[in-house]
């Protein structure tokens, strides 16, 4: 069977039934190099948006072939390398998970030169229309957990761990310093270094053996899952709770601008901190600092000491904040008359990227 | 760097002043027993009352007038601070003395039963030297209400938590339990308030221009910029023009930050806040600044801006104004009155 007609047959199949996982777990079992990329993101539009083809940058999507659930596209980049002009193609499967309407799952199976060049930008750079997840360094260490749980592995060892660390307590706040490492630990003792370096896993890869072979994944902040083999295990333990956490994140973040609001009320939302994080009046200077670095933003700060009254403006759509800190260990942020669930989420994934993760929770009056 | 200074102290004491009548309004929108707020409390910030009769009538507007259904309610003035000179301050008692008088036109109607109580908020630092001025001009007669009347500092506080505290000096209200209450002191942590603090940013007194601009160019003029192309790629320095009206600066800044946001969707009838004196003053300030032109000259009803980005947009002002204050066209057309309050 020529290569071209396996695949026509793997879409007509996918088409057909929409069970790609399984279609696409025997690919992986007949092709020892194959691997797949998965990464679940928000978009009330993308289904109409790729309906016909379209451009970004120098990316050409082509809608191939749709059905209930997926649709299957076809991706062309044109690029130069070392002064030459280059183009490649590929195919991009998009899966609609039926419980999560505003949910997708871009699936390709193309190579990692590929995904870099082509899918990854069209994911990670289509915001605010594309928007993934972002997992916190508690969750993504649930979700790896679980999953060893599920595989009977009783320990992950990282292979190679891309970590960011919050470097630095001056007044401008925290740097962002990147690491990659090939720390060959455990989930556990790689966990316990990144928390006590005051930093998170952006990503990290790590084996498993599976059937008298091994299986190498690798899981980032931003939800993208890799995979050379088990792809319905890594589907339900990964995939699946992203797709739920992007759901939950929709359900939480949206219709928080004062205009949806009966009578103009704002929606606020705050971050529980650890206690006491404010206690210092250092660290409100070094959350401000913190703040300002977000990208494409006008960050005025009203009042910083004792309390501070940050005034965030979001240029990708207008999106507005008032953010306060009266407590020790809360971040309190009010959405404007605009402020889409976008925005609000790219602030408070700013804030736990440069300044400190937190627990999300609806704003509640009482203090403390 | 003075006049920076200046302005940010300006832009502290109206948000304080604002902060402290959403926080005083509280202690009756408040209900502990429920842990709710209580709809039949109208708070209302600038709301035009009629005193006298026939043809002996006078408007009066109180800071704030807190209407209950089957409570007193109440009408507050709120003077963060004071001049040195003291024989000043009768003016505003003689303003204080105004409210003493049966007012025409609170929203709740014949529900009303009660007469009103008066108190004037003040901050803390001037607190004990209003106090002592109101005792001896009520010992000389010259100054005295036939209605409780009260005086009530605030501060802002910070342990742990920031607070508003506020405790009465002299007088009483009618609410014995709250009498109690303030006669003790009550903090009211911000944190509770962080809601209504970012809904209601403007009163009836001119806001420091340069947090005025952000307001504008922040939640107004953005907005319509967005409307018109994405501003994630629009470089720095790259400008777009966009048509905007005074009234429809009015209209929204009204809608989304005076006290309107805390009365009930239903009322009408409330003041124009923000003036369109102010807006007015600040589109001049644009213009002067060349952040604007306006579309007709002659009316100054249109004006065009040119939307750029800014890093931090209150700076942008502050500097801006700064540089103003210092031009003498400028001084006569946008800073008439550096006291603000138009009362």
């Amino acid at each position: 069977m020529t290569e071209l007609s396996f695949f026509a047959q793997f879409r007509e199949r996918v088409l057909q039934t929409g069970g790609f996982v399984r279609e696409i777990d025997a690919l992986l079992g007949a092709s020892p190099d194959a691997q797949v990329r998965a990464v679940p993101f928000y978009s009330a539009s993308v289904r109409a948006w790729w309906s016909q083809a379209v451009t970004i940058g120098n990316r050409r999507i082509s809608p191939l072939a749709t059905g209930e659930n997926v649709g299957l596209y076809e991706i062309e980049v044109n690029y130069s390398q070392r002064g030459e002009p280059k183009r490649r193609t590929g195919d991009l499967l998009l899966y609609h998970p039926p419980e999560y309407p505003e949910v997708s799952v871009a699936v390709t199976l193309e190579d990692s030169d590929f995904f870099r060049r082509a899918v990854g930008p069209i994911i990670f750079n289509s915001y605010p229309k594309i928007m993934t997840t972002f997992i916190s360094h508690k969750r993504l260490r649930r979700v790896l957990d679980r999953f060893a749980d599920s595989r009977g592995v009783s320990k992950i060892v990282i292979k190679r761990a891309s970590v960011r660390v919050r470097y630095g307590n001056g007044p401008d706040g925290r740097h962002i310093v990147p690491i990659v490492s090939w720390p060959d630990m455990t989930l556990e003792e790689a966990f316990d270094w990144v928390h006590g370096q005051n930093g998170w896993f952006q990503s990290l890869s790590f084996d498993i053996p599976t059937m008298g072979s091994t299986t190498s994944i690798s899981f980032s902040r931003q939800g993208e899952v890799r995979t050379t083999g088990v792809f319905p295990a890594v589907f339900s333990h990964f995939v699946e709770p992203v797709c739920k956490m992007l759901h939950d994140n929709v359900n939480f973040f949206q219709k928080r601008s004062r205009r949806e609001t009966p009578g103009g009320m704002a929606r606020p939302l705050m971050i529980r901190v650890e206690d006491n994080q404010f206690e210092d009046v250092a660290e409100n200077e070094r959350f401000i600092g913190a703040v300002r670095k977000l990208p494409k933003s006008s960050v005025s700060v009203l009042h910083g000491n004792p309390y501070i009254h940050i005034s965030v403006l979001d240029y990708y759509d207008g999106s507005s904040f008032d953010v306060w800190v009266v407590s020790n260990n809360r971040i309190v942020v009010v959405p404007q008359f605009r402020g889409s669930l976008q925005a609000i989420k790219r602030l408070v994934n700013h804030i736990f990227d440069t300044y400190a993760e937190g627990q999300i929770e609806d704003y509640t009056e009482a203090a403390g | 760097l003075k006049k920076r200074e200046d302005w940010k102290n300006k832009i502290d004491d109206y948000v304080d002043s604002v902060n402290a009548m959403v926080g005083f309004a509280n202690f009756y929108r408040y209900d502990d027993d429920s842990g709710q707020m209580q709809d039949d409390v109208v708070v209302l910030q600038g709301w035009p009352f009629t005193v006298g009769s026939g043809n002996e009538t006078k408007k009066v507007t109180p800071d704030l007038a807190i209407a209950m259904g089957d409570r007193e309610p109440v009408v507050a003035e709120v003077k963060k601070s004071f001049p040195n000179d003291r024989e000043l301050w009768m003016k505003d008692f003689a303003q204080l003395m105004k409210y003493d008088a049966a007012l025409d036109g609170w929203p709740l109607g014949p529900s009303m039963r009660h007469d009103h109580d008066i108190v004037l908020l003040t901050h803390q630092s001037r607190c004990v030297a209003v106090t002592d001025f109101y005792k001896e001009k009520l010992e000389a007669n010259e100054i005295a209400f036939s209605r409780p009347f009260a005086i009530v500092e605030f501060n802002r506080s910070n342990e742990g938590q920031s607070f508003f505290f506020f405790r009465r000096h002299v007088g009483n209200v009618s609410d014995a339990d709250l009498d109690d209450r303030l006669h003790e002191g009550v903090p009211v942590p911000m944190q509770a308030l962080v809601r209504e603090y970012s809904m209601v940013k403007l009163w009836d007194s001119e806001p420091p221009l340069p947090y005025f601009l952000q307001m504008i160019w922040q939640d107004v003029i953005t907005e319509k910029a967005a409307e018109k192309r994405p501003l994630a790629t629009l470089q720095k320095r790259q400008k777009i023009e966009i048509e905007i009206s005074v009234d429809q600066l009015v209209t929204e800044l009204r809608d989304r930050f005076s006290f309107k946001a805390l009365s009930p969707p239903g009322l009408t009838g409330h003041p124009e806040i923000p003036k369109r004196s102010w807006v007015l003053r600040a589109c001049e300030a644009l213009v002067i600044a060349e952040f604007a032109q306006w579309t007709d000259s002659s009316e100054k009803k249109i004006l065009t801006v040119r939307f750029q980005k800014f890093d931090d947009l209150l700076d942008v002002f502050i500097e801006k104004c700064s540089e103003l204050s210092g031009s003498d066209a400028a001084q006569l057309a946008l800073f008439p009155n550096e006291g603000m309050s138009d009362d």
